[in-house]
C-alpha cells in the first residue's frame, strides 16, 4: 500500500516537498499509478544477461585531451556564482 | 498561387524544390511562415519561441548557397525544432519553469545537422513538461491546442511540432519520442510522425527523459518529407556512445517501392476493448488497402504486450527521476529564493521549479528504484522489455511490417477532466513497445472520426528497416484522401 | 575477553590518463577553478559520457598487477545521490559488472583476497567561503578516473592493512596504473572494521571510515577504532553500524553524520552508456605491455644474490629498480652494483633530497664507476667521491678520475721511495713492528697513503711496504 509515510521518503528520495495537502493529493495519485504498475507483478522469466548492445575497446574515446568549455560558458546559466564558482548554499 | 497561399499546403519536398528553382527565396519563405506561424500561434500556441531574427539571417544565407548553386535538400528550409533539443544562445525550456531562462552553450546534434545543411531553424515548439505527457497540457507555457479542433488536445509530448505542421505554421518539425511522443500527436494532429531505430539518431543535446527510450523523430505532412528530414539527421555521432550508423544511406531509397508481396501483420492484442470502434474500423480499412495494393495481411500476436505500459512507465520513471535530478538550481534552472541551506535550496527550486506531472513520474521512478522495491518494479519491468524485444524479433521472422492504431481514440478534449491518470497512461498501449524494443515506427493518417478529428495508424518495423517502412506509409499516403485542418 | 580486528579496504586509485573517464578534458592534478570542464562533466542538460579508452586500459592493468579475472563483460551503474560536488546528482560508476574480479595480494604474512575493482568518476571540490557565507563548486576533478579496490575482510590488523595498502600502492606504480601519491589523495582508503572475541566466526557490527590519506592514518585510525569497538564491547555496548572521518590532529574517529541516514543510492544501468566487450585477445595484448611487478622482480633480485632487505629498499622506488636493472645490463655483478647503490648512492640521494626519477647520472656511467671501484682503477674512497660529482657537476667517471688525479698508479718505484722516506722517518715505528707490534702496520699504511695520495692503490702499497719492514 501506498500510504503517506513512503510518498513522504520518497519527496525525501527526490528532494521535492510537499504540503500536507499536496502529500495528501500526491499520495492518492500515487495510489492509482502503482496500482497500473502493479500489472508486472504476475509476470515471470528469467533475465539473460544481454551483451549485444556492447562495444569494443576500439570503438570507445581515445584518451586525447580536448578543450575545455571557457568558465563564463560553464557559469552561464547558472542563478549565482561567485569567484569563478557555482555558489552553494551552506550544506549541513 | 502566392507564397502565402502555397505554404499551407505544401510539403517540404515542394518547398526544397521551388527554393532551388528560385521560385522564392528563403528569406521570402521564412518571412512568409514566421508572419503565418506568428498569427496562428494565437490559437494554436504551439510555439514557445520564434526565432525570428536569425531565421532571417540563415534564410540570407541559404539564398546565398542557392544563388552558388551549393544547396542541398534542406538549404533555405524552415523547420521548427522541439523545445527539449538544445540550441545554442536561443532558449531550450523544456516548456519547464525550471529552464524558463535556460540558453544552451551548445547545438544538439541534429540541431548542427539542420545548420550544416542550411536549414532554418524558425523556433522552438511547445510540448508536455520534460516531455513527460500525452496532452501538451503539462507546458508551464499553456496547452498546445489541436488545430483540427481548438477545443481539443494536440497529443503529446511533441504537441507543439504536430499542431505546427497540421497548422501548417512550419513545414516540418523534429520532435522526440520516448513512448510515443511523436507518433501520438502526429495521429490527433493529422500528419506523419516518424520514430526512428533507437541509435539512428544522435541524443547528443536532447534534454534527457528516459535515456534508454527517447529517439529525436521527423514530424512532417507526409512520410516522404519525415524521410527526407531524417536523411539529415540520422548516422553515427561520436559525441552520442548510443548512436549507431545507420546501414542505408538514404532513407527514401524504396520510396516507390510499394508494398507488394510484403506480410504486414495485425497483432490481435492492439484491437482489444481499450480501442474506439471508429478507430479499429479506420484501420482495418487500411489493412484492406494495403492487401488490395499487393501485400499479405496476417494476424500475430505479442502475447506480453499487457505488460507494455506499466514497464514502459517503470522504465521510463526510473530513468527520468535520475535524469532529472540535475535540476537543483545551483548550476542552471531555477532556483529558489526560499532557503538557507543546500539542502532547503534545492528543495525549494525543485518543487517550484517542476509541474505535477514532472514531481509523479520522479515520485515513482524512485519508488520503482528504491531499496525493497527494486526486484518487484524496475528489474520485472527490464525482463519485460527483454521478452517484449524477443516477441516482436519472433513476429519480424515472419513479417515485415506490423500495422496497428497509434492511439485508441481521437483527440479528446482539453481539461480531460474526465481522464483519470491510469487511464491517459493506458493509452500509450499502442505506441511504447516500439520505444522498448528500440523498433523504428510511422504513424500516418487513416481516417477521420464523426467529429472530422484525425485518426492515425502506426507501421512497425524491425530495426533499420526506415526505408520499406517510409515506403509503405508513403504508399498508403498516396491511396488516401487527406483533409486539412481549417482554421 | 580478548577481541580480533576484522578489516576490509576500499582503496580509491587515480588513474594516470590524459583525460577525464567521460570526457576529453585533462585530467591533470589542480587549475584554476572550473577552466578544466565541460557540457559532460558538469552534467549540463542534454550532455552525454563519453567513456575513454586510456581509463580502461588502466583499469585492465590494474586488475592484471592485482591477479584479478579481467572481465570480458563489464558495465557501468548510475549511484543516485544529491551533494553539490556532483552536478548530474549520480556518480557513473560499475556496480553490477565490474571490470575485474577475484585477485590478490601477497603480504609478508598472508594472502589478502580483491573481491572486484571497478570504474568511477570522481566528484569535484567544494570550498567553503567564510566571507560570502557559502560554498563554492569547482568541478576540476568531476570526472577524474578513479578505480576502487574491494578487499574482502581478510585483514585483521593496523599493520596488514599498512602492508596491503603499501603493496597495492607499489603495484600501481609499477603497472603505471597510478601514481599512488598519498599525500595528494591520487589513492586514498576507506576501512571497513569490526571487531569480534577471539576465535568467533561471526563478525561484529562494522564502521567505515573514510578517506584516509596516509599509511600512517590507516595504521592510527585501525588502533583507535579497534580499542573503541572493543571498550564498547567490554561495556557490553553495541556498536552502530556508521560512516567515521578521522581527525589525525586529534587522533580520534569522528561519525560523519549525526542521525543514522539510511542511503538508498538506487542504482540502476546507466543507459548513456554501453557496456564494454572486452576480447582475450586484447587482454593478452595489454598483459605484454606490463612491466615487471614487484614481487617476480624480487624474486629475480634474490636470484641474483640480493639479500631480502636489499632487493626490498631497491624495489621500493620503481626508478630506482629500473636504474639499478640497467646498471646491472652494462656491468654484470648485482650485488656490487647494488651495494653502491645501497650504500652510497641512496644516501648521497638523500642527502640532496633528489628522487631517483631525476637522478641525472646514467646507469652506465653508474656501472663504469662500480667496475672502476672493484678492479682497482680507482680505489673506494676515490669512488665516492667521484660519485658525489657525478650527481653534482656532472660528468662521467672516467673523466672526473683523470682530471682529479684518482686513477691509481701501478708504478711501484713512488711507493718504493715513498715507503723509503717514510721508515726512515720512522724508526720507532720500525722497531715497534719488528718487536711483533701489528698494530703499528695501520699506522704506516696510513702515512703511506697520506704521502701518495688518491692515486695510491692500496694493495701494491701494502705489498711493498710489506716487504721493506720483512727484509
Amino acid at each position: 500500500m501506498f500510504d503517506i509515510k513512503l510518498s513522504a521518503h520518497l519527496a525525501e528520495l527526490s528532494k521535492l516537498s510537499f504540503t500536507e495537502t499536496e502529500l495528501y493529493e500526491v499520495t492518492k495519485e500515487m495510489n492509482e499509478i502503482v496500482s497500473l504498475m502493479d500489472a508486472v507483478s504476475d509476470f515471470t522469466a528469467t533475465e539473460a544477461l544481454n551483451t549485444a548492445a556492447a562495444v569494443g575497446l576500439d570503438q570507445i574515446r581515445a584518451d586525447v585531451k580536448c578543450d575545455s568549455t571557457p568558465r563564463s560558458e560553464i557559469l552561464k546559466n547558472a542563478a549565482k556564482s561567485e569567484k569563478n564558482a557555482f555558489a552553494v548554499p551552506k550544506v549541513v | 498561387m502566392s507564397l502565402k497561399e502555397l505554404i499551407k499546403t505544401a510539403t517540404l519536398k515542394e518547398l526544397s524544390n521551388r527554393l532551388k528553382n528560385k521560385d522564392f527565396s528563403s528569406v521570402e519563405l521564412t518571412a512568409a511562415y514566421l508572419e503565418r506561424a506568428k498569427e496562428l500561434n494565437q490559437k494554436t500556441n504551439a510555439f514557445i519561441t520564434f526565432n525570428e531574427a536569425e531565421a532571417l539571417k540563415e534564410a540570407k544565407k541559404a539564398d546565398e548557397q542557392i544563388a552558388k548553386g551549393e544547396a542541398q535538400t534542406l538549404t533555405g528550409t524552415p523547420i521548427a525544432v522541439k523545445d527539449n533539443i538544445s540550441t545554442k544562445n536561443l532558449k531550450t525550456t523544456c516548456a519547464s519553469k525550471m529552464l524558463e531562462n535556460n540558453t544552451p552553450i551548445f547545438d544538439a546534434t541534429v540541431v548542427l545537422k539542420l545548420k550544416e545543411q542550411s536549414a532554418v531553424i524558425l523556433g522552438k515548439t511547445n510540448m508536455d513538461e520534460f516531455a513527460m505527457g500525452s496532452t501538451s497540457e503539462t507546458s508551464y507555457f499553456g496547452a498546445v491546442r489541436n488545430p483540427y479542433d481548438l477545443s481539443a488536445v494536440s497529443g503529446g509530448s511533441s504537441g507543439g511540432s504536430a499542431a505546427a505542421v497540421a497548422a501548417a505554421q512550419c513545414p516540418a518539425a523534429l520532435g522526440s519520442d520516448t513512448g510515443g511522443s511523436v507518433r501520438q500527436p502526429a495521429a490527433f494532429c493529422g500528419i506523419t510522425g516518424l520514430k526512428p531505430t533507437y541509435s539512428a539518431v544522435s541524443r547528443y543535446g536532447l534534454i534527457a527523459f528516459a535515456s534508454s527510450l527517447d529517439q529525436i523523430g521527423t514530424m512532417a505532412k507526409t512520410a516522404e518529407d519525415c524521410g527526407i528530414l531524417l536523411n539529415a539527421i540520422m548516422g553515427k555521432d561520436n559525441l552520442d556512445a548510443t548512436s549507431a550508423a545507420t546501414p542505408f544511406s538514404d532513407s527514401l531509397s524504396e520510396i516507390n517501392r510499394g508494398v507488394k508481396g510484403l506480410k504486414i501483420g495485425l497483432p490481435k492484442e492492439f484491437f482489444g476493448d481499450a480501442i474506439s470502434e471508429e478507430v479499429k474500423v479506420a484501420v482495418f480499412k487500411a489493412a484492406e488497402t494495403y492487401k488490395n495494393m499487393g501485400a499479405e495481411i496476417v494476424e500475430v500476436s505479442l502475447p506480453d504486450l499487457k505488460y507494455a505500459v506499466a514497464a514502459y512507465y517503470l522504465i521510463s520513471s526510473a530513468e527520468a527521476a535520475s535524469n532529472l535530478s540535475r535540476f537543483d538550481g545551483i548550476k542552471y534552472g531555477h532556483r529558489s529564493e526560499i532557503g538557507e541551506t543546500y539542502e532547503e535550496v534545492i528543495k525549494n527550486s525543485r518543487s517550484e521549479g517542476f509541474g505535477k506531472e514532472v514531481k509523479r513520474r520522479i515520485m515513482l521512478g524512485n519508488y520503482a528504484l528504491s531499496s525493497g522495491y527494486y526486484d518487484a518494479y524496475y528489474n520485472k519491468a527490464v525482463k519485460i522489455r527483454q521478452k517484449l524485444r524477443f516477441e516482436m524479433d519472433e513476429i519480424f521472422k515472419s513479417c515485415d511490417l506490423i500495422l496497428t492504431p497509434t492511439t485508441p481514440t481521437t483527440a479528446y478534449k482539453l481539461g480531460a477532466g474526465d481522464k483519470t491518470l491510469t487511464k491517459i497512461y493506458s493509452a500509450d498501449i499502442c505506441t511504447v513497445t516500439a520505444n522498448i524494443a528500440g523498433l523504428p515506427a510511422i504513424s500516418t493518417p487513416c481516417g477521420y472520426d464523426a467529429a472530422g478529428l484525425p485518426i492515425g495508424m502506426s507501421l512497425v518495423s524491425k530495426a533499420f528497416a526506415e526505408p520499406s517502412l517510409i515506403a509503405a506509409a508513403n504508399a498508403f499516403e498516396k491511396q488516401f484522401e487527406r483533409r486539412g485542418a481549417v482554421l | 575477553m580478548s577481541y580480533e580486528t576484522v578489516i576490509g579496504l576500499e582503496i580509491h586509485a587515480e588513474l594516470l590518463t590524459l583525460t577525464k573517464v567521460f570526457c576529453g578534458c585533462s585530467a591533470d592534478f589542480g587549475g584554476e577553478e572550473n577552466t578544466r570542464v565541460c557540457p559532460r562533466c558538469s552534467g549540463m542538460p542534454g550532455s552525454l559520457p563519453l567513456f575513454g579508452r586510456g581509463a580502461a586500459e588502466l583499469a585492465i592493468k590494474a586488475g592484471l598487477a592485482l591477479n584479478c579475472k579481467i572481465n570480458n563483460f563489464s558495465a557501468f551503474d548510475r549511484k543516485n545521490y544529491f551533494y553539490p560536488d556532483l552536478p548530474k546528482a549520480y556518480q557513473i560508476t560499475q556496480f553490477n559488472y565490474p571490470i575485474c574480479t577475484d585477485g590478490f595480494v601477497d603480504i609478508c604474512t598472508k594472502k589478502i583476497r580483491i573481491n572486484r575493482i571497478h570504474i568511477e568518476e570522481d566528484a569535484g571540490k567544494l570550498i567553503h567561503d567564510d566571507e560570502l557565507g557559502l560554498s563554492l563548486a569547482d568541478y576540476n576533478r568531476c570526472g577524474i578516473p578513479l578505480i576502487e579496490i574491494v578487499t574482502e575482510p581478510d585483514i585483521r590488523s593496523a599493520e596488514e592493512a599498512k602492508q596491503f595498502t603499501a603493496a597495492v600502492a607499489l603495484a600501481l606504480k609499477y603497472a603505471g596504473v597510478c601514481d599512488a601519491k598519498m599525500e595528494q589523495g591520487s589513492l586514498r582508503c576507506d576501512v571497513n572494521i569490526s571487531v569480534m572475541p577471539k576465535g568467533s566466526k561471526v563478525f561484529g557490527t562494522r564502521t567505515e571510515i573514510k578517506n584516509l590519506n596516509s599509511l600512517r592514518s590507516i595504521g592510527r585510525a585501525i588502533e583507535y577504532e579497534y580499542s573503541r569497538q572493543t571498550e564498547l564491547c567490554e561495556r557490553g555496548e553495541r556498536v552502530i553500524q556508521q560512516t567515521l572521518h578521522w581527525n589525525d590532529a586529534l587522533g580520534v574517529t569522528k561519525a560523519l553524520r549525526s542521525k543514522e541516514e539510511a542511503h538508498d543510492y538506487r542504482y540502476f544501468p546507466e543507459p548513456d552508456i554501453p557496456p564494454l566487450f572486452i576480447t582475450d585477445e586484447e587482454i593478452k595484448a595489454i598483459k605484454n605491455t606490463m612491466p615487471e611487478m614487484p614481487k617476480e622482480k624480487k624474486e629475480r633480485y634474490l636470484k641474483m644474490g640480493l639479500t631480502p632487505a636489499d632487493a626490498d629498499l631497491l624495489i621500493f622506488d620503481k626508478a630506482l629498480a629500473d636504474f639499478y636493472d640497467e646498471a646491472v645490463k652494462c656491468y654484470n655483478n648485482p650485488k656490487s652494483v647494488a651495494s653502491m647503490i645501497i650504500v652510497e648512492l641512496l644516501r648521497r640521494m638523500n642527502d640532496l633530497s633528489l628522487p631517483a626519477a631525476e637522478l641525472k647520472i646514467t646507469p652506465s656511467d653508474f656501472a663504469e664507476l662500480c667496475k672502476m671501484a672493484d678492479d682497482g682503477t680507482v680505489s673506494r674512497g676515490a669512488a665516492k667521491d667521484i660519485l658525489k660529482q657525478m650527481l653534482e657537476v656532472g660528468g662521467s667517471p672516467m673523466e672526473i678520475a683523470e682530471k682529479g688525479g684518482m686513477l691509481m698508479s701501478n708504478d711501484t718505484s713512488a711507493v718504493e721511495a715513498a715507503a723509503d722516506e717514510i721508515l726512515a722517518a720512522n724508526p720507532k715505528a720500525v722497531e715497534e713492528y719488528k718487536a711483533g707490534s701489528a698494530k703499528v702496520f695501520g699506522f704506516l699504511m696510513g702515512q703511506m697513503c697520506r704521502s701518495l695520495g688518491r692515486s695510491a692503490n692500496p694493495a701494491i702499497v701494502k705489498k711493498v711496504l710489506e716487504e721493506k719492514l720483512n727484509s
